[in-house]
C-alpha cells in the first residue's frame, strides 16, 4: 500500500460526532428506561431482596450478581430496541437516502450509530455500578463481577442486534429476525426430536444437543450460576460461557460493519437485504415451517395417534405442507406479492426430496439410529433412568436391556397406551454421549418372564447396587447425625381403615441406628427393601407394605477453626417393602405395629420372601 | 463535471440503468428528462453517493464519487420527497447539515432566511410539501455547494416561489459556477433555464447535448409541394404528417441547409418553426411515445 493510500485511509474519522447526537437527541427515552431499569435491578432490588424473604441469609454480595443474569434479560431487549432506533435509517427509502447523500463513509456511519446505540448502555451499567458501590451496596468486587457480567451480557446481544439489522431492510422483521438468531437452535432442536421421536425408535423427544447452544439467553440462564455457602464464599460458573458468547457478539458486530460496508440501499424495505442470503433466508423458511407445522399439528394429537410408520408417513406429508408454505411464504415476504405461484420452485422440489429422504431414511433406519449399541469397553457408565451405574456387571445387563428393546420394536410401536418409559444413557469413555429412550407396556405380569424386557429393567433397577444409589444417604448414619426417626403409616392404605388415626412410631436415636444396621442395611444389600415396582399397580400393591420409614440426619458444616458455621441436612426416606424380612421381624417383635400389605393381608417375618 | 460513464444498475434482475453516460460540465444548468421509469432518479441516486453501481463510473471532476466524503461535501441534494427526521424543526435540520457540511454558511442561511420567510422554530412534520420544499432549498443552498443535484425540485412550490428559487440557483451559477443538474417532467420551465439537456429512456441516454445545439438538430418545417413534385431524397425524417397539400415535418439537420434542399422540390410554400424542448422531447423518444400523441390528439 502507498503512503498516499495510507494517509486518506488514516483521514477516515471512526465516528461523526453530529450524527451520534443527534441520535441521543432523539433517542434519549430508550437509554433513560434501560437506566431506570436497571437501578431497579441492581441497589433496589438488592435492597428489596436483604428486607424481604431473605430465608436462606444470603448476603448482599449474592444478591447483588444474580442480578447480573436479570440485567441480561434487560440487555437482551433493550439491545434490540436500540439498534432498531440508530440503525432506524435503514429502513425506509427516503431516511435511507438522505442519511447515505451525507458525506459521511459507510463505516464511519456505522461505528457512529453502532456506539451510540451502546455507549448509553455501557455509561448506565457504569453509573449504577459507581453509584452502588459508593452506597455501598454490596463488596465493590463483587459489584465489578456485576458490572462484568452485564458489560459482556450488552456485547453478546447487542452484537447479534447489530447483525440483524444490517440483513434486513424492514423495521418490522428487525425484532422477529433477532428473536429467530436468538431461539431457532433451541426451536429447531426441540420440534425435530419431537417429530423424530414419533416414529424413530429410541429417540428421545426432549433433551439436549449441540443446537441448544445457539440460544444464549437460555444457556446463559443455566449455566451462569451464583453460589454462597455457609461460610458466604460465592462462586460464579459459566463465566466462560458468557465470554464464548461475549466473542461471538464482538464478531456478530464486525461482520454486521462488513455487511453494512457492502449493503445495497435500494433494499431499504425490503425482508432481506443481502442478495446472496436471498436463497438461505427461502431455505431456513422452508425447512422451518416444514418442522413447526409438523409439530404443531403432532403436539396436537395424543401419541398414540402417531406411532411408527403411519407416523412417519403422516409427518412427512405435514413436513412437504410445510415446505410448501414456507417456500412459498418466503416468496411473498421477498416479492412483497401474494402471486409468486408462477416463481421457480425447483428448490421446493430438491427441498421436499431432502425431507423426503430424510424421513424415510429415519424410518427405515438407514442411518443406523435404532440399532446402534455402544461396544461394553468402550462405555464408561450408563444412566439407566436416573442412576448412574457403573459396575460391569450392571452396565453389561443394561445392554442386554437395550437390545431385548431393540429387538421388541414391534410390538412396543404398537402399544397404543404405553406406561413404562425407560431412558438411557451411556457415557463413552471418549467423552461422547449416546441417548435413548423407549416407551413400553409395563404389566406387572411380565416381570417374572425371564428375557421379557420387563424383566430385564425390573432386576436393573432393584439390584442392591441401584437400590442404594436410589436410598442410601451421603451422611453417615450415627447416633449423633440421626435427629429423628419415624415410622408411620401411609394413611391411604390405614390398617384401621379411617376408624382410628393412622398407626406411627418414633424411634430414639439408638433405636433408629439399630434398626438401620441390623435389619436396614442388610436387607439391602439383598434388595428386599427400596424395591420399585413399574407398570401397573397391582404388583407395586401386593409389594409394598403400609408403612414407612424416614430417618432424618443432620451434619455439622465448620470452618477452618472448627465452629459449627451451618447444618447440613440429609435422610433415609422408604416405604417397606414386603420382603423386607429382617425390617419387619424387627417391627414385629419391638413395636405393636400392624404390617400388612397394601393388598390386604398381614405380613408376618415367614410369609416375606426374598 | 458529472459524469457517468457506462452506468449500469439492476435491482433483482431488473435493468434499470443499462450502460448510461451523461456529462454535466461545470458551471451549466443541466435538464435531466425522460419518461416514467426511464431511470432519472436511479442515476441521481448514484449521483449522490446512495446507491452503488453495478458497473461503470460515477465521477465528480474525474473522481470517483462513491465513498468520497470529500467529493460529497460539494453536493446539495433535493430529492423529490424531502426527509428529515420527524421531530426536528428547520433550525434543528440546519444545525445538523452545519456540522456535517464544512462548507455550510450561516450568514447565507441568515440572508436565505429572509427569502423563504419560513420561522425556522417550527418542525418539519407541521410545514406544508411546499413549505418542506422550500426549506429543503433554503439548506441546500446555505451548503455552498460546488453541485445541486436535484429530482423534481419545484414541484409544490408556488410560481414566485419557483422563480425565486431559479433565481438564486441561476446567480449561483453565474457568480460560483455551481453546476445544477436538475432532472423534471416541466420542460417548459427547463427550457427557459437549461444549458444542457440529456434525455433518456430505457436506462440508456438517447440525447445528450447543449439545449441550443439540440434545438438546431431537429427542425419543424410546414411546405406544400405542387402536384407531382416529391420531397427529395435523403432527408431524416423524424416525424411526418399532412392536411390537403400542407405537409408537416420534423427534419433532422440544419434549418438552412434543409430549406436550401427542399427548395428542389419548387415548394409553393415553406415555413420554418422553432420547436420545444417538449417537442424534442417526443420526437426524440419517438416510437411508442410519439404513437400515443398522435392517438390522443
Amino acid at each position: 500500500m502507498s503512503l498516499e493510500a495510507l494517509k486518506v485511509k488514516s483521514k477516515t474519522p471512526l465516528f461523526n460526532i453530529s450524527i451520534i447526537l443527534n441520535l441521543l437527541q432523539r433517542f434519549w427515552p430508550v437509554w433513560t428506561a434501560y437506566f431506570v431499569l436497571i437501578v431497579f435491578q441492581l441497589p433496589v432490588n438488592v435492597y428489596n431482596q436483604l428486607e424481604t424473604a431473605n430465608y436462606l441469609n444470603q448476603s448482599a454480595d449474592f444478591f447483588a450478581i444474580s442480578s447480573g443474569y436479570e440485567t441480561m434479560q434487560l440487555s437482551f431487549i433493550f439491545s434490540i430496541v436500540s439498534v432498531m432506533s440508530v440503525f432506524s435509517h435503514l429502513y425506509s427509502a427516503r431516511s435511507c437516502g438522505m442519511v447515505c447523500a451525507l458525506p459521511i463513509k459507510r463505516e464511519t456511519m456505522f461505528l457512529s450509530c453502532a456506539f451510540t446505540g451502546i455507549m448509553p448502555m455501557l455509561l448506565s451499567d457504569i453509573v449504577v455500578f459507581a453509584v452502588s458501590a459508593v452506597m455501598g451496596v454490596a463488596n465493590v468486587k463483587y459489584l465489578l463481577l456485576w458490572l462484568g457480567i452485564t458489560v459482556m451480557g450488552n456485547m453478546v446481544f447487542y452484537g447479534m442486534a447489530l447483525f440483524c439489522a444490517c440483513l434486513t431492510g424492514s423495521i418490522a422483521i428487525l425484532p422477529l429476525l433477532y428473536l429467530v438468531l436468538n431461539f431457532t437452535g433451541s426451536v429447531v432442536q426441540n420440534c425435530s426430536k419431537f417429530i423424530f421421536s414419533r416414529f424413530v425408535y429410541g429417540m428421545r423427544s426432549l433433551g439436549g444437543n449441540f443446537l441448544g447452544y445457539l440460544t444464549p439467553i437460555r444457556v446463559l440462564g443455566r449455566h451462569l450460576l451464583v453460589n454462597e455457602d455457609a461460610q458466604g464464599v460465592i462462586k460464579v460458573a459459566g463465566i466462560g460461557y458468557l465470554g464464548v458468547y461475549c466473542a461471538v457478539g464482538i464478531a456478530l458486530s464486525l461482520a454486521a460493519l462488513l455487511i453494512y460496508k457492502r449493503r445495497n440501499m435500494e433494499t431499504a424495505g425490503d425482508i432481506v437485504a443481502v442478495k446472496s442470503l436471498k436463497p438461505i433466508f427461502k431455505y431456513c423458511m422452508t425447512f422451518g415451517t416444514a418442522l413447526v407445522l409438523a409439530e404443531l399439528v403432532c403436539s396436537m394429537l395424543p401419541p398414540s395417534v402417531f406411532r411408527g410408520t403411519g407416523a412417519a408417513v403422516v409427518i412427512m406429508l405435514l413436513m412437504l405442507l410445510g415446505a410448501a408454505v414456507g417456500w412459498y411464504g418466503a416468496e411473498m415476504l421477498m416479492q412483497k406479492s401474494f402471486y409468486v405461484f408462477k416463481s421457480k420452485f425447483k428448490g421446493l422440489i430438491v427441498s421436499c426430496a431432502v425431507i423426503a429422504a430424510v424421513v424415510t431414511g429415519a424410518e427405515f433406519n438407514l442411518f443406523g439410529f435404532e440399532n446402534r449399541i455402544p461396544e461394553p469397553e468402550n462405555i464408561k457408565s450408563v444412566n439407566l433412568d436416573y442412576y448412574n451405574i457403573q459396575e460391569p456387571e450392571n452396565i453389561e445387563r443394561v445392554l442386554q436391556l437395550h437390545k431385548s428393546l431393540i429387538l421388541s420394536k414391534k410390538d412396543n410401536e404398537q402399544l397404543k397406551n404405553p406406561n413404562t418409559v425407560i431412558g438411557i444413557h451411556y457415557f463413552m469413555n471418549n467423552g461422547r454421549e449416546l441417548v435413548r429412550e423407549y416407551s413400553i407396556g409395563g404389566r406387572s405380569d411380565q416381570f417374572d418372564i425371564p428375557g421379557s424386557n420387563m424383566n430385564r429393567y425390573y432386576e436393573i433397577i432393584n439390584s442392591p447396587e441401584v437400590i442404594k444409589l436410589r436410598y442410601l444417604p451421603k451422611t453417615p448414619v450415627t447416633e449423633d447425625n440421626i435427629s429423628y426417626c419415624e415410622i408411620y403409616e401411609n394413611s391411604q392404605y390405614s390398617y384401621n381403615q379411617g376408624n382410628e388415626p393412622p398407626q406411627s412410631l418414633t424411634l430414639t436415636a439408638r433405636q433408629a441406628h439399630q434398626l438401620f444396621y441390623d435389619c436396614i442395611l442388610p436387607d439391602m444389600e439383598e434388595g428386599l427393601i427400596g424395591r420399585e415396582y413399574p407398570g401397573d399397580e397391582g404388583i407395586y400393591n401386593e409389594n409394598l407394605t403400609n408403612f414407612r420409614i424416614q430417618i432424618q440426619l443432620h451434619r455439622k458444616i465448620e470452618d477452618e477453626n472448627g465452629n459449627p458455621v451451618d447444618t447440613f441436612w440429609d435422610g433415609f426416606f422408604c416405604a417397606l417393602d414386603a420382603s423386607a424380612k429382617r425390617t419387619i421381624k424387627w417391627l414385629n417383635e419391638n413395636t405393636e405395629l400392624k404390617v400388612r400389605t397394601l393388598k390386604g393381608p398381614p405380613v408376618d417375618e415367614f410369609a416375606t420372601g426374598s | 463535471m458529472i459524469e457517468l460513464r457506462e452506468l449500469r444498475k439492476s435491482f433483482d434482475g431488473f435493468t434499470v440503468l443499462d450502460g448510461l453516460n451523461l456529462k454535466a460540465p461545470k458551471g451549466t444548468v443541466y435538464g435531466f428528462v425522460g419518461p416514467n421509469g426511464a431511470g432519472k432518479t436511479t442515476a441521481i441516486r448514484h449521483m449522490v453517493g446512495i446507491y452503488r453501481q453495478d458497473s461503470g463510473e460515477v465521477l465528480l471532476d474525474g473522481k470517483p464519487l462513491y465513498e468520497n466524503p470529500e467529493l460529497k461535501s460539494r453536493i446539495s441534494y433535493i430529492p423529490d420527497d424531502v426527509y428529515y427526521f420527524p421531530q426536528a424543526s428547520i433550525a434543528d435540520m440546519k444545525d445538523y447539515y452545519r456540522k456535517i457540511y464544512p462548507n455550510f454558511d450561516p450568514k447565507r442561511y441568515k440572508e436565505l432566511g429572509e427569502i423563504f420567510n419560513l420561522d425556522d422554530k417550527r418542525r418539519m412534520r407541521k410545514l406544508s410539501k411546499g413549505m418542506k420544499k422550500q426549506a429543503a432549498f433554503w439548506i441546500a443552498i446555505s451548503l455552498r455547494p460546488d453541485v445541486v443535484i436535484m429530482d423534481e425540485p419545484v414541484d409544490g412550490l408556488d410560481p414566485v416561489m419557483r422563480r425565486q428559487v431559479w433565481s438564486i440557483l441561476l446567480s449561483d451559477v453565474a457568480e460560483r459556477g455551481t453546476t445544477v443538474l436538475v432532472s423534471s417532467h416541466n420542460l417548459r420551465e427547463l427550457e427557459d433555464v437549461c444549458d444542457y439537456v440529456g434525455i433518456m429512456n430505457h436506462g440508456k441516454m438517447i440525447v445528450e447535448r447543449g439545449l441550443s445545439e439540440l434545438q438546431d438538430s431537429l427542425v419543424k418545417i410546414q411546405l406544400a409541394l405542387p402536384d407531382g413534385e416529391k420531397l427529395p431524397a435523403g432527408l431524416e425524417i423524424v416525424h411526418h404528417s399532412a392536411t390537403g397539400r400542407l405537409q408537416q415535418l420534423i427534419l433532422r439537420g440544419n434549418a438552412e441547409e434543409l430549406t436550401q434542399r427542399l427548395s428542389a422540390a419548387h415548394p409553393l410554400f415553406t415555413d420554418v418553426l422553432p420547436l420545444t424542448l417538449e417537442e424534442i422531447f417526443i420526437y426524440e423518444l419517438g416510437g411508442a411515445e410519439s404513437e400515443i400523441k398522435d392517438a390522443i390528439i
